[in-house]
Formats: structure tokens, C-alpha cells, sequence
């Protein structure tokens, strides 16, 4: 254990990362998958969200009131809104990169639903390219 | 009825202690770092599922519902906190069973089940199945509370009321301003972030 406040957001992140990862392939975002296999990416993903846990569970008491060392309340949700935060940029990313070839999506489909046709990167990109062409 | 309840948190209390194994699983079960975090990231995920964008809307409404619940749950139980103080049973009670650290909040009402029924709440009112198994993980987080003497039955049966009255009534007046919130979730496409 580091410190339970860091510990904490490490495991708010890697386990919203494999819970994005299942979530993203039972409703076929495939612009969040990690890797372009819909059953790699729900393995990852319990792997992620089961070994988050795990980790955290055996690294040490976690049972530390707030003025000892522990994370007060407010601070543990400021901790999980960042955490998850992250998880998205970074799954967001990963995928971005995984996936470079991906094209745009079809015209009007926009915000999450893009993403089952594209990738972040690739949303960005046929966005700038659009205003390029309308400009 | 204050007997009653002190009795059958002497009962279940009681078990705590006997059987290493059960402890063990019941310091994880209580403990903030687990059931809170994965009610709140099956919550959370509601965001991105659903296979259409109309399904997913729903989805995204029930999140705002279980999350703006139980926010609004939490402010009651606070405002209940500040006026009324009911010690926690290995304050008020001898010879009890601590498996977690000693709060020094009052144990009337609970909010880590205010918490955890708002959220259930929540998804409850737009689906029965993810509603019950968000429900089942509330009920858990609740019992382990008394198992592992933190509060009387009676405290998380309190803040489990206040969790499904509040989300409830949170979900009637968020539905006056549906046009609104759903503006505003359409805004947030163009972001993507929606």
C-alpha cells in the first residue's frame, strides 16, 4: 500500500477501465474497445475490474477511519469522479490508438452513439475535417 | 420497538466472531471500499449502455436519477444527523462485536444504506432487473453494517426508507423538467459526451 487515498484512485481506474471495456462491448461501442475482439475485450475487462479489486483488497487494512490516514467522504468522491474520469480519457485513447484506421462516422449520429462506428480520434478528426470543407 | 431492534442487532451481532471465514468476508463487504464502488461504477456505466441512442437516453436518465437520489438522500440524512443523535451500538451497548473502525458520526439514520437504496432506487424506477441486483448489493452493504456493529437494524432500515423516498420523489420532479434534461443531454452529444 502507497497511501490509501492513492490507492484508492488507482483502483477507482483500473477497475472503471475494464468496467467501460465490458460496457463498451455489450453495447457495441467499438471506438472504446482496447482491441478490436468483442470477447478479448469483455475477458480484459473482468480482468481489469476483478484484479482491481483483488489488488486492493490484499494489499492491506483498508478499514482506516478518515482521520488516521483513511479518505473522508467527500474526499473518496472527488478521488472516484476523477478516477473515472481518467479511465474514459485513457480508454478513449488506448482505443484511439488501437483502432488508427478507424473512419468517420455516418452523417448525424453523433455524441456516444458515434462510437460504435469510430473511434474519439477518428470523431475529432472527421469533425476538423468537415469544418475544413464547410470553411 | 427500540428493544426489538436492540435485540436482533444482539442476535446478528452475536454471529460476528464465531467463524473467522464469515468476518473476513464481512470486513470486505462492509468496508467503504468496495460495495459503495461498484454500486457506483454499475451506475456510472449506465452512461455508455444501451444498443441505440434512444436506449441509451433511458439509460443516461436513470443514471441521473439513481446519482441525483442519492446525493439528495445523503443531504437528508445529514440534515437528520445535525438534529437528532442516536449512539452507535459499541457506544451504547457493552460486549459488541467491531469489525470495521469506530464512526464517530450518530448511527441513526445510516447512510451508507440511504446510499445504497437511493441508487437501487434509481435504477429501479426504469429497470426491474439491474434495479433489484443494485438492490441485492444495498441489502448486503446494510446488513453487513449491523453484522459488524456499526449501526442498529433500525438505522439502516431508516436509511434505507430515506434512500427510496427521496430517489422517488427526486425522479417526480425531475420528470417536470424532462424537456429540459433531455435538451441538455442533447447538447452534450455535440461534445461527445453523451
Amino acid at each position: 500500500m502507497i497511501n490509501l487515498g492513492v490507492d484508492y484512485f488507482l483502483l477507482v481506474v483500473i477497475a472503471a477501465l475494464g468496467a467501460l471495456q465490458i460496457t463498451a462491448a455489450s453495447s457495441g461501442l467499438r471506438g472504446l474497445w482496447i482491441i478490436p475482439q468483442r470477447r478479448a475485450v469483455y475477458l480484459i475487462g473482468a480482468l481489469l475490474l476483478v484484479g482491481a479489486f483483488a489488488w486492493f483488497v490484499l494489499t492491506g487494512d483498508t478499514n482506516i477511519p478518515g482521520d488516521l490516514g483513511g479518505v473522508e467522504g467527500s474526499e473518496q468522491f472527488g478521488l472516484f469522479l476523477g478516477g473515472v474520469a481518467v479511465a474514459a480519457l485513457l480508454t478513449a485513447g488506448i482505443a484511439s490508438l488501437t483502432q488508427r484506421k478507424a473512419g468517420a462516422p455516418p452523417a448525424g449520429v453523433e455524441g456516444i452513439e458515434a462510437l460504435r462506428h469510430t473511434t474519439l480520434a477518428g470523431l475529432l478528426r472527421a469533425r476538423s475535417m468537415k469544418r475544413g470543407g464547410n470553411g | 420497538m427500540v428493544s426489538a431492534d436492540r435485540a436482533v442487532f444482539e442476535w446478528l451481532n452475536g454471529l460476528a466472531g464465531r467463524w473467522p471465514a464469515l468476518d473476513s468476508v464481512m470486513r470486505l463487504v462492509v468496508s467503504d471500499f468496495f460495495l459503495p464502488v461498484v454500486i457506483a461504477l454499475a451506475v456510472v456505466m449506465l452512461w455508455f449502455a444501451g444498443r441505440s441512442q434512444e436506449e441509451r437516453t433511458r439509460w443516461q436518465w436513470t443514471f441521473i436519477i439513481a446519482n441525483g437520489g442519492a446525493g439528495f438522500a445523503n443531504l437528508a440524512v445529514s440534515i437528520f444527523n445535525s438534529n437528532f443523535y442516536r449512539a452507535r451500538p459499541f457506544i451504547a451497548l457493552e460486549d459488541v462485536h467491531v469489525l470495521f473502525y469506530r464512526p464517530h458520526d450518530p448511527s441513526f439514520p445510516s447512510n451508507a444504506a440511504a446510499y445504497g437504496f437511493a441508487m437501487a432506487t434509481g435504477v429501479f424506477l426504469y429497470n426491474k432487473k439491474w434495479g433489484l441486483v443494485v438492490g441485492a448489493f444495498a441489502f448486503a452493504f446494510a446488513f453487513a453494517r449491523v453484522y459488524a456493529g456499526m449501526h442498529f437494524p433500525l438505522d439502516v432500515i431508516g436509511g434505507a426508507l430515506i434512500g427510496i423516498l427521496v430517489t422517488w420523489l427526486f425522479a417526480k420532479v425531475l420528470s417536470l423538467f424532462e424537456p429540459f434534461i433531455l435538451r441538455a443531454l442533447a447538447l452534450l452529444r455535440r461534445v461527445p459526451m453523451a
